[in-house]
Order: structure tokens, then C-alpha cells, then sequence
């Protein structure tokens, strides 16, 4: 919605590599407005790889049914 | 309630979708695009992963179904939107889900002192995602929905407005109020 929001920046430790020894710790980030932050925490979340796999079987499944049957109810989720 | 996911595992997501996509082309094609939207939406909205997985699938096999039903007056992803919106809404009436803050006192806001021109900084944490959720719940429906459906640069206030039955100008107007909503609670949750 508002493209000219900068996207979200690092504010610490961007340039600089980690020791091996160093710990990492979470960075500072900063969120020009709410939707950015709901965008950013929408782009870091995934649906379960499961879901596919479960989609497959009830499509599979939703095939075999007679389309009367459907057209009763039968199969509905 | 854990309403943080697990992330996914990008190979076995692959392969599943390869499937999909083997079943319907047109289909797969659509739940490649849209899912992860679709899913995010659904979290945000029921608060528990586990609910938003069910109710995805739902949305999607629902969505197959009427594929043939779908005109183009909208866009597609208003289409997906509306059945998710109605889905969702459906499970929360059925399961009288919602008793977290619906009446806020709207005063209580309004003497916030969060004002919407200040960025949001917050410690990247796994712990985000939750402390979304902990917000959104907080608010009222209608600014939750009209803040996750900002939040998606595909949709136009316009499409907005046809998905939360008001006029495009109308959700400007209230997206002032749910901006500062939102800042207020997020910055009481951390």
C-alpha cells in the first residue's frame, strides 16, 4: 500500500562478521508502519509443506465421488 | 496458543506442490501463488497454527470446486480472500471463539500515546510473529482485517473495501484509528 516505506533495516552489527566464538544476537529492526511489520512477519511465515500433500489426497479423493453424492453434501470438508 | 509455525522445509514443499500441480495444473498453479497468503491470512485471523492449516486446506478444496465458478469480476486473489474471510468467520461463530477485547473502549486509544509517524522497532526475534498475534487479537475485527488486508501490496482500497463491505474511502478513514491501535497494544506487549 505505501511503497515509498523504506524497507526495514538492520540497525546493529550489519557490516560486521561474526566471531566464531561470538554469540549471534537478534538486530534491532525498525518498521516504517504496520503494515510493513505484518508484511515482514507475512513473508517470514510459511504454510506447512503438509498442506499440499493433504490437498493431493482430498482432491484424489473428491474425484472418486459420484456428483450426486457431491451434490448432497457427501465429501464436503 | 503457539501462533508461530514451524518454517518450512523448502524441498519437501517442492515436491508436494510438484504433486498438485500434476493433479490440476490451473489449481496448483493458483496454490502456488496464493497459499502462503492465504495461510498467513488464516493465522492471523483464527490465532492457531493448526486451525489455519485445516482452514486452508478447506479454503483451497472449496476453491477447486468452484474454479469454474470464478468470472474475473474480481481479482483472484479477492476471490481466495472472500472465501477465507467467510471461512474464518464461519469457525469462529461456530466455535464462540472470540471472547478477547471486541468492545474496546475506543477512548482508551485515542489517549494512547502511539502516534503512527513513529517507526516500530522491535528486537527480530522468534517471538515476533507471537507478539503480532497477542496485537491483532487485542483489536477490534474489523481493524485487524483491514490491517492484514493493508498489509498485502496486491490488494487496491477499492478491493479492500468490497472485502470488508465499505467504500474505499471509508477504510482510509479507519486506517488512522487501526494504525494507532495497533502501535498502542504492540508497544504495551513488549
Amino acid at each position: 500500500m505505501n511503497p515509498e516505506f523504506s524497507r526495514f533495516r538492520e540497525q546493529e552489527n550489519q557490516d560486521q562478521p561474526l566471531q566464531s566464538d561470538q554469540k549471534q544476537k537478534p538486530s534491532m529492526v525498525e518498521f516504517g508502519s504496520v503494515e510493513e511489520l505484518i508484511r515482514h512477519d507475512a513473508e517470514e511465515t510459511a504454510p506447512p509443506p503438509e498442506l499440499a500433500e493433504r490437498l493431493v489426497a482430498s482432491i484424489l479423493r473428491e474425484k472418486t465421488i459420484p456428483w450426486w453424492k457431491r451434490l448432497l453434501g457427501g465429501g464436503d470438508p | 496458543m503457539d501462533a508461530s509455525p514451524p518454517m518450512a522445509r523448502p524441498v519437501e514443499h517442492e515436491s508436494k506442490l510438484g504433486e498438485l500441480l500434476a493433479v490440476d495444473r490451473s489449481f496448483g498453479a493458483i496454490y502456488q501463488e496464493h497459499a502462503r497468503a492465504i495461510y498467513y491470512l488464516a493465522l492471523r485471523i483464527l490465532g492457531n497454527p493448526a486451525k489455519a492449516e485445516d482452514a486452508t486446506h478447506d479454503v483451497f478444496l472449496k476453491v477447486y470446486r468452484k474454479m469454474d465458478q470464478f468470472r474475473g469480476e474480481s481479482g483472484i486473489r479477492t476471490w481466495l480472500y472472500r472465501i477465507t474471510i467467510n471461512h474464518c468467520r464461519n469457525l469462529l461463530q461456530t466455535w464462540h471463539h472470540r471472547h478477547m477485547v471486541n468492545n474496546v473502549d475506543e477512548a482508551l486509544w485515542d489517549a494512547a500515546p502511539a502516534p503512527t509517524d513513529t517507526p516500530l522497532r522491535v528486537l527480530e526475534t522468534k517471538e515476533l510473529g507471537q507478539r503480532i498475534q497477542t496485537t491483532l487479537d487485542a483489536l477490534p475485527d474489523e481493524y485487524r482485517l483491514l490491517l492484514l488486508l493493508l498489509a498485502d501490496e496486491q490488494l487496491s482500497y477499492q478491493e479492500i473495501g468490497e472485502l470488508t463491505g465499505q467504500t474505499p474511502d471509508a477504510v482510509r478513514g479507519k486506517l488512522h484509528r487501526a494504525r494507532k491501535n495497533f502501535a498502542a497494544l504492540f508497544a504495551k506487549n513488549s
